[in-house]
């Protein structure tokens, strides 16, 4: 099995990279945005 | 890697029917491909296709159609179309050639980028990384139509638990994320 | 027909209808790239993806070509056929799925090919034999037929008619969470003869 090996230079290495598919696609990036809004106080 | 979190059988039976449109068939053969049981799962679904097709009506074939079959299999086979391997699962490789490392980031608030993976077919879908920095809370948004997110590395929780590389989630307005819990390894 | 006069002189069987396993015609191409094999499987298959491509909306003659492919695959890949990929009838059937993918739908059937190569790298062993996943094959086509009327409907539009599933809701107007909730249950109907496979 080929293991995914993602080398411990990268600087968001403790990061958690997802692959997302969805068929929004436009409204996904503002979707996104309004509901990191009040979490973050923007 | 041990893998807990599993598509809805429901979107497994869309990978084997080959119906969905490709980013969302890149995220369940990338998935696959870090799951072995996810493979023997697969298997098994693909054995649908195989009854299905040994009941299948006959359609006569044109005449010479077994003669041009013949002909062209004494042509020799034009060279197999290669993957460069990447650090990335196989089936992720064609849209990341040079690795995550040559991932275009964008930003998309904080904590969190994006990066667009185009895709060759013409649908609406879209395939993308989404990366999000250690220790930020992952939002609970509401879903337009089906989700599919893979854990590629890192981890995150929510509501249904610990999704670690490999893991997915699985997410559809129409229906309750229901991991499948039948594995059997 | 001439096709199966093709097949008598190839093989020099008494009868044109194949009397071979399907797995065994695929060993014959895989270790002597017997053309008369070839014949025997096309003539056992031809005619039935061909079926299932007018089904999925390929046109006649797209429809032929797409057998055409899918047999030439066959041929070409025969040596990577193993029991562990399931019976003949299954192998076949993703092959000219990923070829209905590719050239129907103008989508790409790359990310199967490149599980597939996942798959060849990390093949194990298989514990069941070819004779047992063909006869697994024929009792999935019973339990397929013996599901409810309205089950059999949604996994063959989806299997073979080769359409989405939102686009099976918005045709038989019924909600996409019910189409998917009739999928599920085929398959726990099937599960325990799927299981079986492994």
């Amino acid at each position: 099995m080929k293991m995914l090996n993602i080398s411990p230079s990268l600087k968001w290495e403790p990061d958690c990279i997802c692959l997302v598919a969805v068929d929004a696609p436009l409204s996904f990036r503002s979707r996104l945005i309004r509901t990191l809004q009040p979490l973050f106080g923007l | 890697m041990t893998i807990t979190h599993h598509p809805d059988m429901s979107t497994l039976m869309a990978f084997s029917a080959g119906t969905f449109d490709e980013p969302y068939a890149v995220v369940i053969a990338t998935h696959l491909a870090m799951s072995e049981g996810g493979r023997d799962i697969m298997h098994r679904l693909n054995a649908i296709g195989g009854a299905l097709l040994d009941d299948e009506q006959e359609t006569e074939m044109s005449s010479g159609a077994l003669d041009r079959l013949l002909a062209a299999a004494d042509q020799p086979d034009l060279p197999e179309q290669i993957t460069p391997s990447s650090d990335v699962p196989l089936p992720l490789a064609p849209y990341l050639p040079n690795g995550l490392t040559s991932a275009k980031w964008k930003w998309s608030g904080p904590g969190v980028a994006i990066c667009d993976l185009p895709t060759r077919d013409e649908s609406s879908s879209r395939l993308m990384l989404l990366r999000v920095a250690a220790g930020r809370p992952v939002p609970e948004h509401s879903h337009g139509g089906q989700e599919l997110t893979l854990i590629l590395s890192g981890a995150y929780r929510d509501r249904f638990g610990l999704f670690g590389p490999g893991d997915i989630a699985d997410h559809d307005e129409d229906v309750e994320h229901k991991p499948i819990a039948e594995m059997g390894a | 027909m001439y096709a199966i006069a093709m097949s008598e002189i190839g093989s020099g069987k008494n009868l044109g209808t194949p009397s071979t396993e399907p797995a065994a015609l695929l060993r014959l191409i895989a270790e002597q790239g017997d053309k008369s094999a070839l014949s025997d499987l096309f003539l056992l298959y031809g005619a039935k993806i061909k079926g299932v491509m007018l089904k999925s909306g390929a046109n006649e003659a797209l429809a032929e070509d797409l057998v055409q492919e899918t047999m030439l695959t066959v041929w070409r890949k025969a040596g990577l056929y193993s029991t562990s990929r399931g019976a003949p009838s299954t192998w076949i059937f993703t092959i000219a799925r990923n070829l209905r993918i590719d050239q129907l739908r103008r989508r790409s059937n790359r990310p199967y090919e490149d599980l597939a190569r996942v798959e060849i790298a990390s093949e194990a062993p298989s514990g069941s034999a070819v004779v047992e996943q063909s006869q697994v094959i024929a009792r999935v086509s019973l339990a397929l037929k013996a599901l409810p009327a309205e089950q059999q409907e949604v996994v063959h539009l989806s299997f073979i008619n080769d359409i989405a599933h939102s686009e099976i809701a918005t045709r038989l107007g019924i909600p996409l969470g019910t189409v998917k909730s009739r999928l599920r249950l085929a398959y726990d109907r099937l599960r325990p003869l799927l299981e079986d496979l492994q």
